[in-house]
């Protein structure tokens, strides 16, 4: 980096450090006081009550493929970086919910290291084990039981040919990420007989096929029968007692983002300290699987407190050297399951480039599996997959890693090695010894980064500290400097040089006044000055408290959104009374709910930038919608319709985007009758697929338009405005289903916007211009928006045209196949009705009472853009996903080719609205006995070069016996 | 204020969290009264708070954990496929093109103990195999005793035949047209884990008959019975033998250790007329070194099979002779470039990672076949060498694409079989 790049770097890193300070803590927007009274808080305050969090599953194969190609969560923005946060002023993480600081706080004796998460509820010996379930399927066998105590328990093995090591792996690892301070359950190690296990009552077995029948002791005898057995005949395991402090599993937590069910969870994942430093903790004890399916949130209710969500680690058996069925590949820790980057140099190396980690010495031992420190690099180290939070982790974060790890010392790291009571003594040894190692790789690397002093502490009138990587002899002592100034708390700025040499707290620091601070900020000598340590000190009562640390590097600078993207001027303000009004009973239902007094625009004020631009761009739009019947009469406008608001949802990273840039309202009771009245809103199709929860869709003209879509109550409905047409086939390829669809700042969404309806602003362009928002198909285009990654489904045979299929799938596929891969439009063209030609009309726009001929020529040429446009896929399942509708009464039908489309069959009555030319009745009611039968539908998501875009539905009839399309729809 | 019609799920939820908010809520300071960080973090929840929202889980999270409860990853690893219908893109003879088809696996069956497989496959050249199969895993009484039934019906109207021996013709290519209905009986007990001997009892018919391919002569235009024996003399055959295996690799589909080694006996009795009794024995090994902790594994493989009638007025038919050439060995030579009574070959390949997902590996391949045992030596042999990729999905082999180059020329390979499945 130049040198002026670097000064001027390392200026504005100064001046933003002290704003960012200010809101390092938590929340807090903004603010300009740096410092409470109540700081450096060590525990966050007593949870809010979680009322019914929901489950919610995820899938590995999804998150697998999510992480390597999509990359979800909020990345460090270039340039500049945002800081940890869920810290408190001297950079630790707050105890609760996530983390709580054990070791690295307060050195646990080797007794509490060795005890883990909890030795008073092992499981009992002194009566049966009987097991509720057992599984017995793929490479985890896996028994749960209920103890004598009542206490529940998860009980796994070691494979037969590696005795030890997975099990160890557990008991070592769950110790050591206990005492990093995550929450973990309790793990203990037991050794039982095969009699210990009896059958509870109903007890069942999971299937090969994934269902539930009664267990039998056989089944018991034939899990138990690969596993390994010592010699004494007897089984070791690992048994994980299932926390049962009155509460209750709510599923894995995602990497990124928030719970939104979760009053508690207020730091986007990807951003919190400890989860960024899990890092460091990952590399250390090769947790290489970790990943959303290895955490799990509990609902807990702890003594005096109310029932919240408690965040877990868990399943540590692929850790350290284990692989669990087997040793770790020898690639797990040094390259990703994929990475462009590594698969480049490793085919252009033609096997004969061997990074030294392919050389790498592992013992011969089975307990061990491929765990060594020679060829351990902590900065190159990876996990399988991408973990958001590992992505943005900066110096100051791995140095707080760094610091826990180094808070361990030989001893400690020995008798945790020891719970994993290893029959070989070489076994313990080595791991034992690769810890140490790794753990000095660690410190020595991290604390290069950043300056690494600690342990600061006042002692009489001098600032004491201790450099970590002198005391751990990673570096020769050396000398450092001390810039003395005051500090003003209220104005959040510092104030005049008042010394600037020695550790001794100057006369002027001392003097001071209680309730006044001074800021030291310490360089070392032959190191760059752009790393440095900056320590606040505040005079009290009781004398003087360190209550802030702040650690430069060079090229550090910070951005922080919230501060950035804060407007001067209140937009609140400029709105107009009605849309303030709407607002309102918003903010004040907020403060009700809340128990606040918080004025309309300072809650205006505190939305989300996109919160705010999508309440602004969609109540404007409301206000200058007029609606008429059909003789004219005015009902008034839109925004009449909406008696109040119940959640502004803005950008939300890593949501599908149905679920963004939109307002949920309640209506008037007769806003459904209303928008049916009226000519301006047209009835559009059922959300069946999208827009979950509210099936009845109205369209506001073309767009850019407003979209209402209305629950079944009539009263509940989420609105946004859609800036890019949802006709077919336009839709499917110019973004309408992702987020930018409904996002004004995106593209030149705002200024279409101004078109449509006049005098709209676009008020944040001059605040944000470095801010670059989505203007792209980036993130989940729906619920089901990923690149394809299955295997192709093969092309089918090429049937003749006209030739009979009597299978749906089969004539779905061959018309796909023949339209997109072979590109024999003719051949396509025969599967489509007569009928279609209404729908081609409408899609190219000319008059649907045209010859016969030149709708079959449009309806070739429709076809050939379509294709074209498509882009030249080889398989179906290049080109596209299939897409499942939520609505219950679409039947999915089960078909060969499922992985790349989906087939429904619809309700008569709602198959009748798709046919071409139909308009939906502006009453619709579904029936309460609907007929099947007549209208089935191929659903399906297009992808084009990899990236996914709209969604389109094929109508499908038998028309004199043989399949053919009689409509399609671009799904909304 | 909100009437009471009934509201949606998720306004339901929001006005259940506001009635717990107003009955448990608890002042706090306002925005402008916030003076510690507690309260600043209180703020901030309560502003949560009031803002929550059910959490919704993705629709395909449940179908893709459908697959993996019905078993795909290790259908995945064992080359079974998933529990349930399946899509199926092998199983017909080679060089009939891919397979399209579909099947259906129950392993679930009497408690885990049988598992049940049926499938049917074609291809656009007109091949067709239906298959089925049940593998009884373990017997009551006999926990390590196995037996399995398979029957198939294939029709393969793409079987090439250039002549018999090592010096057939490149520019004698023919094709013929091969129909077979088969049944299969084997009962094995395992000794080990790794060591298995059983018996298998087999019956069923050939026909072959003429194709009208343009591109490829039809196998009459050259041969006839005397250089084709058997040609359009349709069998009926039964037969029985034994086998023995040991299996020390560590996953079945594109191992990186250990090692298989195997024999197999047959006899193939003719029911009419006795002319085409035949006997026939294979020999199998396959070794895997793993070096570089299994980047690196160097594959040694070699085959073996010798044909027998026993009496000079018997022969064997040309479509039971022991063949070389095609996507598994001599693979720079086409598909049954060779047939003769015996047959031997070796191969070594070097393989090496890519990515967790993808190997590379160079290969060369030797063989040929002799009709006389006197004849087995390693002067003659045919070779053929190249380079290919290997897919791999959890940790299985599930995809092939190999050039190889002879003097015969180039061929292009493109297999859902790793070169190491196991013939028996």
């Amino acid at each position: 980096m130049p040198a002026w790049d670097r000064a001027r770097a390392i200026a504005t890193s100064r001046t933003i450090r002290f704003l960012v300070l200010a809101v390092l803590a938590l929340p807090g927007r903004g603010a300009a006081q740096t410092f409470f009274a109540d700081d450096p808080l060590e525990r966050e305050p007593v949870p809010l009550p979680a009322f019914d969090p929901g489950v919610r599953n995820l899938s590995f194969l999804l998150e697998a493929v999510s992480s390597t190609f999509k990359r979800p969560g909020e990345r460090q923005p270039h340039p500049g970086v945002i800081a940890a946060q869920g810290v408190n002023t001297m950079g630790d993480v707050l105890d609760g919910a996530w983390y709580v600081n054990r070791h690295g706080r307060a050195r646990l004796t080797l007794e509490q290291l060795r005890r883990g998460s909890g030795d008073a509820l092992a499981p009992s010996m002194t009566g049966p084990w009987r097991v509720l379930l057992l599984r017995n399927q793929g490479s985890r066998p896996a028994i749960v039981f209920r103890d004598a105590n009542n206490q529940m328990f998860l009980l796994r093995f070691d494979p037969a040919d590696a005795p030890e090591m997975a099990t160890g792996a557990e008991m070592i690892s769950s110790r050591f990420f206990h005492a990093l301070g995550y929450h973990v359950p309790d793990t203990y190690l037991v050794v039982f007989d095969r009699d210990r296990l009896a059958l509870e009552a109903n007890a069942s077995d999971v299937t090969s096929i994934g269902q539930l029948r009664n267990l039998l002791p056989e089944d018991i005898d034939r899990l138990l029968a690969p596993v390994a057995r010592r010699r004494d005949g007897r089984y070791r395991a690992v048994a994980l007692r299932v926390p049962a402090e009155g509460g209750s599993l709510v599923g894995p937590f995602q990497f990124f983002g928030t719970r939104s069910d979760d009053p508690n969870d207020i730091v986007p994942h990807e951003h919190r300290r400890d989860l960024r430093g899990l890092y460091v903790f990952s590399s250390w004890l090769n947790h290489t699987r970790v990943d959303p399916l290895h955490t799990v949130d509990f609902v807990v209710v702890p003594e005096g407190q109310p029932a919240h969500i408690r965040h877990y680690l868990f399943d540590f058996m692929a850790t350290l050297g284990s692989g669990i069925t087997k040793a770790k590949p020898a690639w797990e820790g040094r390259d990703p399951a994929y990475g462009q980057r590594t698969t480049i140099r490793n085919l252009a190396g033609l096997g004969i480039y061997t990074p030294s980690w392919m050389r790498a010495a592992y013992p011969d031992l089975p307990a061990v599996g491929r765990l060594e420190s020679a060829t351990f690099d902590p900065d190159t180290w990876t996990p399988n997959y991408d973990v958001a939070p590992f992505a943005n982790r900066l110096p100051d974060d791995t140095f707080w890693a760094a610091r826990q790890v180094m808070a361990f010392s030989d001893e400690d790291i020995r008798a945790i090695v020891q719970t994993a009571q290893y029959s070989d003594q070489n076994a313990e040894r080595w791991i034992a010894d690769s810890l140490i190692e790794r753990r000095n790789r660690i410190g020595r690397t991290y604390f290069s980064r950043v300056l690494p002093l600690d342990g600061f502490a006042i002692r009489g009138d001098e600032l004491v500290f201790t450099d970590l990587a002198v005391q751990h002899g990673f570096t020769a002592p050396r000398r450092y400097t001390v810039e003395w100034r005051q500090f003003d708390n209220a104005a959040g700025k510092p104030g005049a040089l008042i010394r600037s040499e020695g550790a001794q707290i100057p006369p002027a620091g001392t003097a001071g006044s209680q309730g006044s601070y001074m800021l030291a900020r310490l360089t070392a000598q032959g190191i760059d000055p752009g790393m440095g340590v900056t320590v606040y000190i505040r005079n009290q009562a009781d004398g003087r408290r360190i209550v802030g640390i702040d650690r430069d590097w060079p090229g550090r600078t910070l951005v922080d959104p919230r501060l950035v993207v804060l407007p001067t001027r209140n937009r609140y303000a400029d709105l107009e009374p009605e849309r303030q009004k709407l607002f309102d009973g918003y903010a004040q239902a907020l403060s009700v709910k809340g128990g606040e007094r918080v004025a309309p625009d300072e809650r205006f004020r505190a939305l989300t930038p996109s919160e705010q631009t999508t309440y602004d761009a969609i109540t404007h739009a409301l206000m200058r919608s007029n609606l008429t019947d059909d003789a004219g009469r005015p009902l008034g406008r839109a925004l009449d319709l909406v008696t109040g608001l119940d959640r502004i949802a803005g950008q939300q990273a890593g949501r599908s985007g149905d679920l963004q840039f939109r307002l949920y309202v309640t209506l008037r009771p007769d806003a459904r009758d209303t928008l049916e009245r009226s000519r301006e809103f047209v009835r559009g199709h059922e959300n069946t697929v999208y827009h979950a929860g509210y099936p009845s869709s109205y369209r506001l003209g073309t767009v850019p338009s407003i979209q209402f879509s209305l629950a079944d109550d009539g009263r509940s409905a989420d609105i946004d405005v859609d800036y890019r047409t949802s006709r077919a086939p336009q839709s499917l390829f110019n973004g309408h289903l992702t987020s930018s669809n409904s996002d004004v700042r995106a593209g030149d969404n705002a200024r279409q916007h101004d078109r449509r309806w006049n005098g709209f602003v676009d008020w944040w362009s001059d605040l944000f211009k470095p801010v670059k928002f989505i203007d792209t198909a980036v993130g989940p285009a729906g619920p089901f928006g990923t690149a394809p990654t299955r295997l192709p489904t093969p092309l089918p045979p090429d049937r003749p045209a006209n030739l009979s299929i009597p299978e749906l799938s089969d004539a779905v596929q061959e018309f796909l196949t023949d339209w997109l891969i072979r590109r024999n439009f003719l051949e396509a063209q025969s599967f489509l009705a007569p009928q279609v030609a209404a729908c081609v009309a409408d899609s190219v726009g000319i008059d649907k009472g045209a010859s016969p001929d030149r709708l079959r020529q449009a309806t070739l040429q429709l076809l050939e853009q379509t294709a074209n446009t498509w882009g030249r896929p080889r398989t179906l399942t290049d080109a596209m996903n299939p897409v499942i509708p939520w609505s219950p009464s679409v039947r999915v039908v089960k078909h060969a080719f499922d992985g790349d489309f989906a087939v429904v069959e619809a309700p008569t009555e709602l198959g009748a609205l798709y046919e071409c030319g139909a308009t939906p009745p502006k009453t619709f009611r579904p029936s309460t006995t609907p007929e099947y039968g007549v209208y089935f539908g191929a659903l399906l998501q297009v992808v084009r070069e990899g990236r996914p875009g709209g969604s389109l539905v094929l109508v499908w009839q038998r028309v004199n016996n043989e399949w053919r399309v009689v409509a399609y729809r671009a799904l909304e | 204020m909100h009437d009471p019609a009934p509201l949606s799920r998720a306004s339901r939820w929001v006005w259940a969290v506001t009635l717990v908010m107003l009955v448990c809520g608890r002042s706090i300071a306002s925005a402008q009264d916030v003076t510690t960080r507690a309260e600043e973090i209180e703020r901030e929840r309560r502003q949560k708070q009031v803002t929550l929202w059910p959490e919704r889980e993705d629709p395909l999270v449940a179908r893709a954990n459908g697959l993996l409860d019905r078993g795909l990853g290790e259908g995945i690893q064992s080359g079974a496929g998933n529990n349930g219908w399946q899509v199926v893109l092998s199983g017909t003879r080679a060089n009939q093109g891919q397979a399209f088809g579909i099947g259906y696996r129950r392993s679930d069956l009497l408690r885990d103990t049988l598992t049940a497989r049926a499938a049917v496959a074609g291809t656009l050249a007109g091949a067709l195999v239906v298959s089925g199969e049940a593998e009884l895993n373990r017997l009551r009484r006999s926990p390590d005793t196995f037996v399995t039934l398979y029957a198939k019906y294939e029709r393969s109207p793409r079987m090439e035949f250039y002549g018999l021996g090592r010096d057939s013709s490149v520019d004698d290519r023919t094709r013929y047209l091969l129909n077979t209905l088969s049944g299969e009986v084997r009962a094995g007990y395992r000794f080990t884990r790794n060591l298995n001997v059983g018996v298998e009892f087999l019956g069923g018919g050939a026909h072959t008959g003429p194709t009208s391919g343009q591109d490829v002569p039809s196998i009459e235009t050259i041969f006839d019975a005397t250089t084709a024996p058997g040609l359009f003399d349709d069998t009926t055959f039964l037969g029985y033998g034994g086998f023995a295996g040991y299996d020390t690799r560590d996953v079945p589909r594109g191992p990186r250790s250990g090692g298989f080694y195997g024999i197999n006996f047959t006899r193939y009795v003719d029911l009419t007329g006795g002319r085409y009794t035949n006997r026939q024995l294979e020999l199998e090994g396959q070794h895997f070194l793993p070096y570089f902790n299994a980047t690196r594994v160097v594959a040694l493989f070699a085959r073996a099979r010798f044909a027998y009638t026993g009496r000079d007025d018997r022969v064997i038919p040309f479509y039971l002779l022991p063949k070389l050439g095609g996507n598994f060995d001599l693979r720079g030579f086409g598909p049954y470039r060779f047939h003769d009574n015996n047959a031997f070959m070796a191969a070594v390949e070097h393989r090496w990672y890519v990515f967790s997902g993808l190997e590379m590996a160079l290969f060369v391949d030797a063989g040929k076949t002799v009709s006389d045992k006197g004849e087995i030596h390693l002067s003659g042999l045919n070779y053929s060498g190249g380079v290919g990729f290997r897919a791999r999905v959890n940790d299985a082999v599930v995809l092939r694409f190999d050039v190889a180059r002879s003097r015969e020329g180039l061929r292009w390979i493109w297999s859902m079989s790793d070169i190491s499945r196991r013939r028996f």
